[in-house]
């Protein structure tokens, strides 16, 4: 098959090398502008893995000089986010981007691997110290920007209908709405597939060793990609029309969606504590 | 042709000369998660690849 925009080889289901990497950054730089996201003078602060989409992120913001700053945290998932850390680590090094890693271990007094034990799916309380976390390490950014792509985005628009989470559904969006003691999060990978990503991230050598979290299969979401990639592959377009869909009707939810404090850290939260900490009383007590 | 399937982290040894995305569907793998390397070059699901040639399935799926 040939390019679409010249007489090359394609690569993907439309561009060769080429005009792959000029669609893909394209798009990056529309999303930017057209919903605001950030600036050049803004302070960022880049939600970092190691894996492909972070990885990818922290590349491209870096390229086109924003001034960004990586954070990343470590679950304490043996073969697993070590190994990806020490490909962050490197990049991070190699292109002099300033990264902090904080550890489940210290911050919330135990490992991913000790509380899937007794917390299973592990996938909900891992992802709740994630954003707890993620917010508390990120204050004096002027935004955090995520990997999330439109097959994240996607599937967390189904998962949220799907459960009934209204008030979720409301908070989603390639930008997050601004709400005290929240730094609002940025999603520059909205409207790419995770498969555009990983083309992206593969053309730049950004991917390293394959691994696969071990509790990723047990997870809600799991069961919600595969569905929706079996639908996307004989229906294509399935994915952007969710996300296009879900944004035509955002405002029309929850509008007067009321956010509180939580009384132990003063996170925002929807009851009088967070489930951050709701998590931690439990594991203290079992400590 | 030998293929080597990333997630599984296994190589398989099996005949075959067609397109990428037929190669795919023999495989049992949903081409929205995966992306085909062929002799060390990324190529489009309607290439066709030769039983002489040496493939990589790698998996665009998050790890996490």
């Amino acid at each position: 098959m040939k390019c679409k925009s010249c007489s090359k080889t394609a690569i993907s289901d439309k561009y060769c090398e080429e005009h792959f990497i000029k669609y893909f950054e394209n798009t990056v730089k529309k999303t930017i502008k057209d919903y605001n996201l950030f600036s050049k003078k803004d302070k960022i602060c880049v939600a970092a893995s190691g894996g492909k989409d972070s990885m990818a992120l922290l590349y491209l913001l870096h390229k086109l000089n924003y001034d960004v700053n990586a954070l990343a945290l470590d679950e304490g998932i043996e073969n697993y986010r070590d190994k990806s850390l020490e490909f962050l680590k490197k990049f991070c090094k190699k292109n002099k981007i300033k990264l902090r890693i904080y550890s489940y271990k210290k911050e919330v007094g135990s490992t991913v691997d000790k509380l899937s034990k007794k917390y299973s799916p592990a996938c909900n309380i891992c992802g709740t110290f994630r954003r707890h976390l993620l917010d508390k390490y990120s204050k004096g950014f002027d935004k955090v920007v995520t990997g999330h792509n439109l097959d994240d985005e996607s599937q967390a628009v189904l998962m949220n209908l799907l459960k009934a989470q209204t008030a979720i559904f409301s908070r989603q969006g390639p930008l997050t709405k601004k709400m005290k003691g929240f730094v609002q999060k940025a999603k520059p990978f909205y409207f790419l597939k995770e498969k555009e990503v990983m083309i992206y991230a593969f053309l730049h050598n950004l991917t390293d060793e394959y691994e696969e979290c071990p509790y990723a299969h047990l997870s809600f979401r799991a069961h919600v990609r595969d569905l929706l990639n079996a639908y996307e592959s004989k229906n294509p377009g399935t994915k952007l029309n969710i996300v296009k869909k879900y944004l035509f009707l955002k405002n029309d939810v929850n509008k007067d969606e009321k956010v509180g404090v939580c009384s132990v850290c003063k996170s925002p939260c929807s009851g009088n504590i967070c489930k951050a900490c709701r998590y931690k009383k439990e594991i203290n007590r079992s400590l | 042709m030998k293929i080597y399937i990333e997630r599984t982290k296994k190589t398989k040894n099996i005949k075959y000369a067609g397109t990428a995305k037929n190669l795919l569907k023999e495989l049992k793998i949903n081409e929205e998660e995966v992306l085909v390397v062929c002799n060390d070059k990324l190529v489009s699901l309607d290439t066709k690849i030769k039983d002489s040639d040496s493939i990589r399935i790698l998996s665009v799926i998050s790890g996490g």
